[in-house]
């Protein structure tokens, strides 16, 4: 068992999520780093689609009853085990009574704690992913709270080691982060102006960024003409455009239906980069094509298989 | 053999810095991939090429590619024993290269993206 000592109640278990049941309104939920996740399962030979520990409220403590191995990927900042300080992108054996401290990250926003076995909590429709909106999975459908306590699987001790493979390297949050966008159903209704406006302008994230999703600060997007829709299917990444002007980003636990004019997702590949950038970060909109969305997602699939595979060969190397 | 797979193992080549990969596939099949890649001299990597003179060194355990910690350590710098001085990289993964003693260092004939060598010093104290 692990205990959580210190948290927040927006810190959740996560895995990859729910998908294949959007059309009876249920949200994807999972990381809103799911790259982060990945690494950090890869890392440890679980399932890629293994429960974690998302955390973005910080200071984060858990103290292991027993030994066990984990990793830390996402967000970068000081983390130590037992006052030991660990390097980002690392996966380490914990001895029992030790406590892993991760203090607010100096780069990005949300943090990915990842057991070898995964957490054993009960799946719901599929998925061990907390749906903090609608209240059920990962723990009793809730955010961690101080006193919980996690089963984890009891692991000997092995050699601690990292992930070369390092996607945060890439970002300057100092400056515009660059996100790639495919024009969605709705693109050609907006104003040219505002069409030009959407991949010009950097964007600002209010203080509304949640899991749900992110409010944009901006120009305001004009529609060409008056648009009446019907409730549709909307995805996390959707890009929608209320009547104030100022677009909105669907993420992890948004509704699946919505009325309001899209006029862009966000492709897969890049959602990583939207769930490490927190409040006052900007965005920059690339717009991409569907193949160069499936390819570039299919790249990173292939770098976590890779990270995977070597990790496969240096364990059984080691015995 | 599909798409997937055919990518895969040439990103596995360029990734390993592999010129030729061939593997068998099904049934006596087949693939080779020849990476073309411009011929550049290989920067050497035997413990002999970069002489450090300490009597007091941190030598790698493994044949790999150097990394800086972060922040990187620098001649001069104080460190403390266990402390992660740097990491040596194997493909996809890296392992921490650790001072076996506290001490300044003195030398660091290494730097990022270094090929080094097993048994090669990486850091050496005064």
């Amino acid at each position: 068992m692990i205990e959580v000592l210190t948290t927040g109640a927006a810190n959740s278990i996560q895995d990859l999520g729910r998908n294949g049941r959007f059309d009876i309104g249920v949200s994807r939920s999972g990381a809103m780093d799911r790259l982060s996740l990945m690494i950090g399962n890869a890392l440890l030979g679980n399932e890629l689609n293994a429960a974690g520990l998302e955390i973005a409220i910080f200071p984060f403590r858990l103290r292991f009853d027993q030994p066990a191995r984990f990793a830390v990927t996402g967000a970068e900042g000081a983390v130590t085990l037992a006052g030991r300080p660990l390097p980002p992108r690392w996966a380490a054996s914990a001895a029992e009574g030790e406590t892993l401290v991760i203090a607010p990250p100096d780069k990005g926003a949300r943090v990915y704690i990842t057991f070898a076995g995964g957490i054993d909590v009960e799946p719901v429709l599929g998925s061990r992913a907390t749906d903090l909106k609608s209240g059920y999975g990962g723990l009793e459908g809730r955010g961690l709270k101080r006193g919980d306590r996690l089963a984890v699987s009891p692991k000997p001790p092995m050699r601690a080691f990292g992930a070369a493979l390092d996607p945060l390297a890439a970002l300057d949050f100092a400056n515009p982060l660059p996100i790639r966008a495919v024009p969605a159903a709705e693109h050609s209704v907006f104003s040219a102006d505002a069409r030009k406006l959407f991949s010009r302008w950097s964007w600002r994230v209010t203080q509304e960024a949640d899991r749900m999703g992110y409010r944009l600060e901006g120009p305001e997007l004009k529609l060409e003409r008056r648009l009446e829709l019907m409730s549709h299917g909307i995805l996390p990444g959707t890009i929608q455009v209320p009547p104030s002007g100022k677009p909105i980003i669907q993420l992890a636990d948004a509704n699946t239906c919505g009325g309001y004019p899209k006029i862009a997702t966000i492709i897969e590949a890049d959602l990583w980069i939207v769930g490490q950038a927190g409040p006052e970060s900007r965005f920059l909109f690339t717009e991409v094509t569907p193949d160069e969305a499936n390819a570039a997602l299919r790249r990173q699939r292939l770098e976590i298989d890779a990270l995977a595979r070597t990790v496969e060969v240096a364990r059984s190397l080691a015995g | 053999m599909t798409l997937d797979e055919i990518e895969r193992a040439i990103a596995l080549a360029k990734s390993r810095g592999l010129a030729e990969l061939e593997c068998a596939i099904g049934q006596g099949g087949r693939l080779k991939v020849i990476v073309n890649r411009p011929h550049k001299p290989v920067a050497p990597i035997t413990a002999a090429a970069r002489p450090v003179k300490a009597k007091n060194a941190i030598r790698t355990r493994y044949f790999g590619v150097f990394a800086d910690a972060s922040p990187a350590i620098r001649v001069g710098d104080t460190v403390t024993e266990h402390q992660i001085v740097g990491f040596l990289e194997l493909g996809e993964i890296r392992f921490a290269i650790q001072a076996d003693r506290a001490g300044r260092v003195a030398a660091k004939p290494v730097k990022t993206g270094d090929l080094v060598g097993y048994g090669e010093t990486v850091f050496g104290f005064e």
